[in-house]
């Protein structure tokens, strides 16, 4: 069931992303792969909107800011794991020109760049399977730092200040 | 104020001491969760409130506290401080509190790490934790502190680097020994007592700002 609602909300953000590029596209210089820089950017920025977006109930449970939501939070969980897939594809080719935080370090350092989306494609992706699988509450507060700790190691080194 | 030993007198009173070397930790704390990933967050905010909380303090002890520790009594103009700059090496050794550039280097010691300090309850890590007064200002706004939270790190440590090697050089070019008075309070051949005061005042003052601070925090959570 709840792969099924990733599978919707991957087809939504897909569409709406390719909206986006059409509005874009048409007034933009298009860059090698049929993305114009300004492209990449609101892409990018666009699939973190959607991470923080479903990020943040959770990190207000987490922080005993609201209930514990098991139901909410599995289906949150899910959408950042499936939703952390699709970053990666806004650096590609850069340094991107325009409206951005990214530090040429990400693609300077591309390697190292990569993993740290990898293990934080990971670290989701296992909150998300122990969310669903019924994992304890203390336990999954423990995961979902990790999660938000692999966003800080990347911010910490590849977002300008 | 009681004397140990031939000539030595009490300069450094109990509040500037605990002062000082409990700044120094807190910051020391503070640089060390700032490290340690996300489940130090709660341990990073109430070191920099420990910061906050000792500057205040230690900015109401240079008005209303000891002769040594007031502000009036180690800030000079210009021209001695040129002088004594000029005459640093043979010149006087001994100044009963601050000498004429230790005075400026305590005002901007003060004033960094408190920019620093106060610059974080507005900072958010856009990922799980803001600061306390995060929700008074505009996401721009909070965006502007937190890269002053964070770049000034680099001048807090370069300011702690300079103070360091400071203290190491008046040991070295003067014979100085600086650190041991700021430990036991008592500094060798100065002339006079200075006068201290009363430890009351010191732990009414700390009330004070503890007080205030935390109607601060609570205002804004409210």
């Amino acid at each position: 069931m709840m792969r099924e609602r990733g599978g919707k909300l991957f087809s939504l953000l897909a569409l709406s992303s390719a909206a986006v590029l059409a509005a874009g596209g048409a007034t933009a210089d298009r860059g090698a792969g049929g993305m114009s820089d300004e492209d990449k950017i609101e892409y990018r920025k666009a699939v973190y909107k959607v991470i923080g977006v479903n990020f943040k109930p959770m990190g207000a449970m987490v922080k005993g800011k609201i209930d514990y939501d098991p139901e909410l939070f599995a289906r949150n969980a899910q959408r950042v794991a499936d939703v952390s897939e699709m970053a990666l594809e806004g650096f590609r080719g850069g340094p991107h020109q325009g409206n951005t935080e990214s530090l040429d370090a990400i693609w300077e350092e591309w390697a190292d760049y990569r993993q740290g989306t990898e293990r934080f494609q990971e670290q989701a992706q296992e909150l998300a399977s122990a969310a669903q699988g019924g994992a304890e509450w203390p336990q999954l507060k423990k995961q979902f730092i990790q999660v938000a700790d692999t966003c800080k190691s990347c911010h910490d080194d590849y977002r300008e200040d | 104020m009681g004397v140990s030993g031939t000539n030595a007198v009490y300069v450094w009173d109990l509040w500037v001491r605990l002062f000082h070397w409990g700044l120094a930790a807190a910051m020391a704390l503070a640089w060390y969760s700032a490290e340690q990933g996300i489940a130090w967050q709660q341990v990073h905010a109430w070191s920099g409130y420990a910061v906050i909380v000792l500057l205040a303090f230690r900015l109401l002890w240079g008005l209303f506290g000891s002769e040594t520790a007031r502000f009036s009594q180690f800030l000079t103009g210009p021209r001695r401080v040129l002088n004594y700059l000029r005459h640093w090496r043979h010149g006087a050794s001994h100044s009963i509190g601050h000498n004429p550039i230790g005075g400026w280097a305590v005002v901007v010691l003060l004033a960094v790490p408190f920019v620093q300090a106060a610059s974080g309850l507005f900072a958010t890590d856009e990922i799980l934790f803001s600061g306390p007064l995060n929700p008074w200002v505009s996401s721009s706004t909070a965006d502007a502190l937190t890269s002053l939270h964070v770049q000034l790190f680099d001048l807090v440590l370069a300011l702690v680097i300079v103070h360091v090697a400071a203290i190491g050089a008046y040991r070295l070019f003067r014979g100085d020994r600086l650190v041991k008075p700021m430990i036991t309070g008592y500094k060798d051949s100065v002339s006079y007592q200075p006068r201290i005061a009363p430890a009351h005042r010191a732990l009414a003052l700390l009330a004070g700002v503890i007080a205030v601070f935390a109607a601060l925090l609570a205002a804004a959570s409210a």
